[in-house]
């Protein structure tokens, strides 16, 4: 192979950091800026370029993203970045209590096991964030609490946990709504004062239900709980949604990590230990509800955008539409 | 509404474009030049800045050609464009003309 061509092969690896969109447009011009700057018999990319490639590549991944969203799933998005941390704390707050009934018997004890793990402290600062609308902030602590749950999960070995796999997918969605939404601003103005309030009390109660059940795994999960999970998340769905294009997107939305929810719930998975099994039955009907969540999402992504899209022009970053409920 | 101060790069990308249509080595080697040597610019921060500043409605392409079997862009300043460099212009020299006074550079009450 040619010192060019050979050149050339490695201009390429490093141009596929790109996103797909700017390699289609830019790929052969900026191989040829880098091949005419190249120095004679160079036949390998210098550390300086090779980093300035993919720190440029980065920048402009974390600048587009795949294209404009439809403001009717960014607004949906929007709505979720307040629901799931109210979720997330619910569920933490279940497991402290759950733990603390468990094994230390009195609630008072809650403060000798956050210590331990003051990952569970993170959906708390979340969802301060949230509500303080600080949304790039809130993404940061949404992303570290999900990486916290996850490391927290491995270290108890739960990661065929269900229930933990709700958490963390949960943690994920919360993440994905505060980068590609306007965030916890435009979802609030959306669920109005009294949706919130009723949402605030269904998701925390549901979550809450669902964490101490979780915490006491020894404790065979009554079916009364299950039941009230059930109806304080349909409630919280039903009370969030009405029936409308943003409502249902909400609901396609919190269906990715109520997969898991619902197997936890069902108590599908068998006590033991975890079998291969155990994880299909888990993750498979999870990434099933995203593909279709994602591919619903794009269908119409730069097109028609359908007969019930708000008849109003996208909104500037910072200025959105009057809130229309959802 | 003040504007947030172009970075360097982006500064002289458009300060290169004002003198007319260049693809992107040309810009390159523009730069250089313009800086005196000072700023070399690599291409994952040219197109960064092209990016950016395309999205921005400050630069677009003006035509393409092929040379040696490559695909040349050439990128033009805008109306916009000259506009922001025009005001970025006047803020850097409004904040010089400040300094040199100061430093007794020039006569001045500053």
């Amino acid at each position: 192979m040619s010192e060019r061509s050979e050149l050339e092969r490695r201009y390429r690896r490093l141009l596929a950091w790109y996103p797909a969109g700017h390699r289609r447009d830019h790929e052969e011009e900026m191989l040829g800026v880098l091949l005419a700057a190249a120095r004679g018999g160079q036949r390998r990319p210098a550390l300086a370029d090779a980093v300035n490639l993919i720190w440029g590549a980065l920048r402009i991944r974390a600048r587009g993203g795949p294209g404009p969203i439809d403001p009717r799933w960014r607004d949906a998005l929007a709505v979720c970045s307040v629901a799931a941390p109210l979720l997330l704390l619910g569920v933490v707050a279940g497991a402290l209590l759950g733990l603390a009934a468990d094994h230390l018997g009195l609630i008072v004890s809650l403060w000798e096991i956050i210590p331990a793990d003051p990952v569970l402290l993170g959906p708390v600062v979340l969802l301060a964030l949230v509500l303080l609308r600080l949304r790039r902030l809130a993404a940061l602590a949404a992303l570290v609490v999900t990486i916290g749950l996850s490391v927290y999960a491995v270290r108890a070995s739960a990661y065929g946990s269900a229930g933990y796999m709700f958490w963390v997918v949960l943690g994920a969605l919360e993440t994905a709504a505060l980068v590609s939404s306007p965030g916890p601003r435009r979802g609030l103005e959306l669920l109005g004062r009294w949706r919130m309030a009723a949402i605030s009390i269904a998701a925390i109660a549901a979550g809450a239900l669902l964490g101490s059940a979780m915490a006491i795994a020894a404790v065979p999960i009554p079916v009364i709980r299950d039941l009230a999970v059930v109806l304080g998340s349909a409630a919280a769905a039903a009370v969030a949604i009405r029936s409308s294009a943003v409502g249902r997107r909400v609901l396609a939305l919190l269906a990715i990590p109520a997969c898991p929810l619902i197997i936890a719930v069902s108590d599908l998975t068998p006590a033991g230990p975890v079998t291969p099994g155990d994880l299909e039955l888990i993750y498979l009907p999870t990434l099933a509800v995203l593909s279709v969540v994602l591919l619903a999402s794009r269908r119409r992504r730069g097109g028609d955008p359908g007969p019930d899209a708000p008849h109003q022009p996208d909104p500037p970053p910072g200025s959105h539409p009057a809130p229309s409920g959802c | 509404m003040s504007q947030r101060p172009l970075q360097e790069p982006a500064f002289l990308i458009l300060t290169a474009l004002a003198g007319g249509a260049q693809h992107g080595y040309g810009i390159m080697t523009d730069v250089g030049q313009i800086s005196g040597g000072r700023v070399r610019l690599r291409a994952g921060t040219l197109y960064a800045a092209l990016d950016r500043l395309g999205g921005d409605g400050l630069v677009e392409v003006d035509h393409e050609e092929v040379v040696d079997g490559r695909l040349r862009r050439y990128y033009r300043l805008t109306e916009a464009g000259a506009q922001r460099l025009a005001a970025e212009v006047a803020r850097l020299r409004a904040n010089t003309t400040a300094a040199a006074r100061r430093l007794g550079l020039i006569a001045g009450t500053l």
